[in-house]
């Protein structure tokens, strides 16, 4: 180890007693606690930290917080890895794994650089002249080379090892940024005890005061503010946005400053603060000089140098020249001179030195020069000094650092997320937050108080950087001028200014400024680009918080599924559930099991586990009238402890769900619906009581988590729940089908609904939930065997009953067979549109069943019917909805939605599926393969 | 076979058992609870109210409040909508004006406490849960991550009462556990 070369005397945050050794690019080096990545590299004499984006240019570090848009660094490893992290953000911590970005094969000799030499043939617009129009095509062979070539780092293709959280907050003030003005205010507002919440990027607060020579005399109002009970300080935490109803978002970075993450705890957290008043002390940003090889390593900003040297002891070069354009750069001279390092010059732009600072320069032996500004770099492997013209002279400063200060930006952003743009101020030459929404208001630097009076002067060098992150030179500002993209918006997305992780924060100041002085406008009316969030880049994950993984959505549970998964269930997403396929025996595949299954339920008794159904209690005194008007099918003249199958369409005359409708009472009525839709069917009842009928005095209660249910199917289902509940319960004469009849199990009463989805007798158990795994245990302690979604699906495919793939948002009721049904005499949602001749056209696609000509080729769901096998272009006539082998017919059947399906009856039509090549002849039949009759149901 | 009897399974089954992170964040599930729906069709008048204390002990609650009878805690869940809760079973006789549901079997209920209970609540919910704003007595129908949840101060004690969907019981329980993880 060469030991930190460039550590000086100083250095206010650093604990000299703690050394903390690191890596940068897998090479050993030294730092210590309270470094930042960047101040420790500096302190070992690191002047290059990355290549640029476009042109792999070497650059070093320019800033000192969360506007430096040079140093992107990688941070960690593996499922830990992340790109883009700025090194002026990353706090050292023991151990910390540091490598560069965007070059090959190392840093030092990047191959990638000589996109710099050839950077003529890559101006603005790029991408627009050579990929679009006649070469488009090129785009594609060139896409891999181009994206490897440039950009950022890389994400890691590992899963994120870290876990991240996400935090609801309230506060009466929120105030961002932990400034002198912010803690003053902080310190106001949580006097009069109201909650206080103090967000500010830094690891601790103080702001810029942190980064003086002494700035002791901050430290009482931080204890003040530290005291107070009602006030939180959220530290490490960057406010990235301000939205509507005063909301601000705030990521806090809770374990990057540790050496190992704790995986039980988040790494970061995104806060969502609702907030009655808003604050914004978020500051000002130094902006850069322009001038050719503005971008070198070791020219950086005049106030981040002599931060460096304040609060770390790190001192960025041996002989620095200062560039200023106003006050504050004198002051780093100052900074620079009382650690000892040689200050060549002092050029500053303007035509008189400011007194008394000048002579207090002088005092100090640094040269003081009026009318000066830099005209270019002079850099050989790393920079030796300067050219300037000083009153229209040219001369040569030595140096290895440039401090610049083009004046101080204040950061807007926050203040303009709701909407408000910022307003130029001619008299102080920058843009100062204006239109500000009620409730917020901006104290500090970030009004422009204390700041000196900006002026950025136009520079003609042609290679001197607006955007360094992005590499946009002037000559590329002038280039969209040249092609008339004018407009700030248009010259932001022609030449991508301010585009990038510092969304411009030191470039859009320059780049408007240079394209007012091409367009002779002035700044007020050139404008600024729309700020939006994020302030600073957030991770994905921080967005994401515990949602991820078995968490990124809610899964629900039935009663019984417990029971399913410990007994063979094979289960299946279904939405949010998962439900059993079918339980195969040991060597049976789950074909065969749904097979045997289904010809259990024909011959014998077979339980299913139907909870997922939507279950909705309708009451009151007119919820007979309103079912009538949500459902096609009749209603009110259902009697009590009798059901009926239901269908209720939407406004356009389409079938939004069926299900089943029982009466438990004059005013009390228990509706089913699909598991699919029965949030949506709530929903829609709840929609039309509140707001179509909001005189109807009805109550909608979903109990679909009430009730499990248990449907019983097969012709021994009578005399299995006989066995149950005693075989009066379940006479024919006194319980009919279809009705519902209260039946106690057990000591507990159940709902029984006799309805059959399976064509066989049939019984629905709805049982109190907590009951329900009891109940499926007593039916098969009883003798009943357990049926899966797969048998089910078979014996309603058989039955030709409609389900979800016929009921797919676009057939009506007679598109599937259910015409019959419709009251065409009373009153309900989607009347209307069912007579309009589009929905009523005959030819329109309708239920029909297939079977294959054969009597043996599987026909898939999804084939597409036509009515020859030859050409690529016979036209569709319909589609396969729902296929299965019947075991009822000894052979694979279909359902199909098709055209003049009454001509087609009988006829040969080919069901054809490209993906697989397939192309299967079957016949139309009719969509009832099973007991058209439905004697079955009375068996 | 007739003579057998159903038994009643808390909505967790028995896989789920209280849990503590430190001594920071306590999870139990209530249980056995039931729970009442009552829905009025309108306001209730002076006889509804009379009904409705009769029936559970205590008048209908203001919205956002919770009414404790003898028996029951009556929380207000929406306009004229009130969920009554209890230990033991209810009975609310008919009325041509409310429209009641059991719904005993349909909610898990679980009991959250400790000092970090409304920490782990907050990475869920936007509502304000400090005490000075959500007091004691004070309920409020939200989402809790992926959860739609009632969420009330029994008034009798610390923490946080929460009723969830019994489907959605289990995975509430597991992101509770997850939001905890960092306690303990």
């Amino acid at each position: 180890m060469n030991g930190q070369a460039f550590r000086r005397a100083g250095g206010q945050i650093i604990d000299r007693t703690k050394p903390l050794r690191f890596r940068f690019d897998g090479k050993p080096y030294e730092g210590f606690a309270g470094d930042t990545l960047a101040s420790a590299l500096m302190a070992n004499g690191v002047r290059l930290l990355g290549r640029s984006f476009k042109y792999h240019r070497p650059r070093g570090l320019m800033a000192i917080g969360s506007d430096e848009p040079n140093a992107l660094i990688t941070v960690r490893r593996d499922g830990n890895t992340e790109p883009n992290t700025r090194a002026t953000m990353i706090e050292l911590y023991d151990g910390l794994e540091a490598t560069s970005q965007n070059a090959w094969p190392s840093l030092r000799f990047d191959l990638g650089a000589v996109s710099n030499a050839v950077s003529p043939m890559i101006p603005a617009g790029f991408y627009y002249k050579t990929f679009m129009g006649p070469t488009r095509h090129a785009w594609m062979f060139y896409e891999a080379l181009i994206r490897r070539a440039a950009g950022l780092g890389f994400a890691s293709r590992e899963p994120d090892a870290s876990s991240y959280s996400k935090m609801n907050a309230h506060a009466e003030v929120v105030i961002v940024g932990a400034g002198e003005a912010g803690l003053r205010e902080a310190h106001a507002a949580g006097q009069t005890g109201v909650r206080v919440i103090l967000i500010d990027e830094a690891a601790q607060p103080g702001g810029w005061l942190l980064r003086e020579r002494d700035h002791s005399s901050i430290a009482p109002l931080i204890a003040a503010v530290r005291e107070m009970p009602n006030v939180t300080i959220l530290s490490r935490t960057t406010a990235f946005g301000v939205y509507d109803g005063l909301q601000v978002a705030a990521v806090e970075r809770i374990q990057d400053h540790l050496p190992i993450v704790n995986a039980r705890a988040p790494r970061q957290r995104l806060w969502l603060i609702r907030a009655q008043r808003i604050v914004l002390a978020a500051g000002a940003i130094e902006q850069p000089l322009l001038f050719e090889g503005n971008d070198r390593p070791g020219v950086m900003m005049a106030g981040a140098a002599r931060g460096y040297i304040n609060q770390f002891g790190a001192a960025p070069g041996s002989r620095v020249v200062i560039a200023t354009n106003n006050d504050t750069g004198y002051q780093t001279a100052f900074d620079f001179a009382a650690a000892g390092l040689p200050v060549t010059a002092i050029l500053d732009a303007r035509d008189a030195a400011p007194e008394p600072l000048a002579d207090e320069a002088r005092a100090l032996n640094i040269a003081v020069v009026a009318r000066a500004s830099i005209q270019r770099t002079v850099y050989s492997g790393a920079l030796r000094g300067v050219v300037a013209d000083v009153a229209g002279k040219s001369a040569q400063y030595d140096c290895d650092v440039v401090a610049m200060s083009g004046g101080w930006a204040p950061a807007v952003h926050l203040s303009t997320h709701l909407g408000g743009k910022p307003a130029f101020e001619e008299t102080r030459g920058m843009f100062l937050p204006a239109a500000l929404p009620s409730g917020i208001s901006c104290v500090g630097a970030m009004t422009g108080e204390g700041l000196p009076k900006m002026s950025v002067a136009a520079s003609s060098a042609e290679r001197a950087f607006v955007d360094f992150q992005n590499d946009v030179t002037i000559k590329d500002v002038k280039l969209a001028h040249r092609e008339g993209y004018r407009s700030v918006e248009h010259l932001k997305r022609y030449t991508t200014l301010g585009m990038g992780t510092d969304q411009g924060k030191t470039a859009n100041i320059a780049g408007l400024s240079t394209m007012a002085a091409l367009t002779g406008q002035p700044i007020a009316a050139t404008g600024t680009t729309t700020f939006r969030p994020p302030y600073t880049p957030v991770s994905i994950g921080a967005l994401g918080g515990l949602e991820t993984g078995e968490h990124l959505r809610p899964l629900r549970r039935t009663p019984i599924q417990d029971w399913h998964e410990a007994n063979g269930g094979l289960m299946a997403v279904s939405g949010l559930w998962k439900r059993p396929k079918g339980y195969p025996k040991p060597g049976e595949d789950i074909l065969a099991a749904q097979i045997r299954e289904a010809r259990m339920v024909r011959e014998a008794v077979g339980i299913v586990d139907v909870s997922t159904l939507g279950k909705i209690e309708v009451q009151g005194p007119d919820a007979a009238e309103f079912l009538d008007r949500i459902y096609c099918s009749p209603v009110k003249n259902l009697k009590i402890g009798r059901s009926r199958y239901g269908v209720m369409l939407r406004e356009d005359g389409v079938v939004m769900d069926d299900g089943t409708l029982a009466r438990l009472g004059a005013n009390h009525y228990y509706v089913t619906t699909t598991t699919a839709q029965a949030a949506k069917v709530l929903a829609h009842m709840e929609y039309h009581a509140q707001v179509t009928w909001p005189e109807l005095r009805v109550s909608i209660i979903s109990v679909s988590d009430q009730f499990g249910a248990i449907a019983v199917a097969g012709p021994q289902s009578q005399r299995l729940l006989a066995r149950l509940a005693g075989a009066d319960a379940f006479d024919d004469a006194t319980f009919p089908y279809p009705s519902l009849k209260s039946i106690s199990f057990g000591g507990v009463e159940v709902r029984v609904l006799r309805a059959s989805y399976s064509g066989e007798r049939a019984y629905e158990l709805h049982v109190p939930a907590a009951y329900a795994l009891s109940l499926w245990e007593a039916l098969l302690e009883a003798g009943a065997k357990p049926y899966g979604v797969e048998a089910m699906a078979i014996l309603r495919i058989e039955k030709g009953h409609v389900a979800g793939p016929e009921i797919d948002g676009r057939t009506t009721p007679a598109d599937l067979g259910l015409a019959k049904l419709v009251r065409m005499d009373k009153e309900f949602i989607g009347r209307r549109m069912l007579q309009r001749p589009g929905i009523a056209d005959a030819s329109r696609p309708s239920l029909v069943g297939l079977a294959p000509v054969d009597e043996a080729s599987r026909i898939r769901s999804g084939a597409q019917i036509t009515l020859t096998d030859v050409g690529k272009s016979a036209p569709m006539i319909g589609h396969v909805t729902s296929s299965c082998f019947s075991p009822v017919k000894g052979h694979p059947i279909a359902l199909a939605l098709i055209s003049n399906a009454a001509e087609m009856r009988d006829k040969i039509v080919f069901a054809r599926y490209p993906l697989r090549n397939e192309t299967v002849a079957v016949r139309v039949v009719s969509a009832v393969f099973y007991d058209a009759e439905g004697a079955r149901l009375h068996v | 076979m007739s003579d057998f009897r159903l038994r009643a399974e808390a909505c967790l089954g028995a896989g789920a058992p209280p849990r503590s992170f430190g001594s920071l964040v306590h999870i139990t599930e209530r249980s056995p609870v039931f729970a009442l729906e009552i829905a009025g069709f309108g306001a209730p008048n002076d006889g509804d109210v009379a009904h409705f204390q009769a029936a559970l002990g205590a008048a209908p609650p203001a919205p956002g409040a919770v009414a404790r009878g003898p028996a029951a805690e009556v929380l207000s869940v929406g306009p004229n909508r009130w969920i009554a809760i209890a230990d033991t079973p209810m009975h609310f006789p008919p009325s041509e004006n409310f429209a009641v549901t059991d719904l005993s079997s349909a909610r898990g209920c679980f009991l959250l406490s400790g000092a970090k209970a409304s920490t782990v609540l907050a990475k869920g919910t936007s509502v304000d849960l400090d005490p000075t704003v959500f007091t004691a007595g004070s309920v409020i129908v939200t989402r809790i991550g992926h959860f739609s949840a009632v969420v009330w101060r029994p008034s009798d004690g610390d923490g946080f009462a929460v009723l969830v969907s019994r489907s959605y019981a289990r995975s509430f329980y597991d992101w509770v556990i997850l939001a905890s993880a960092e306690f303990g």
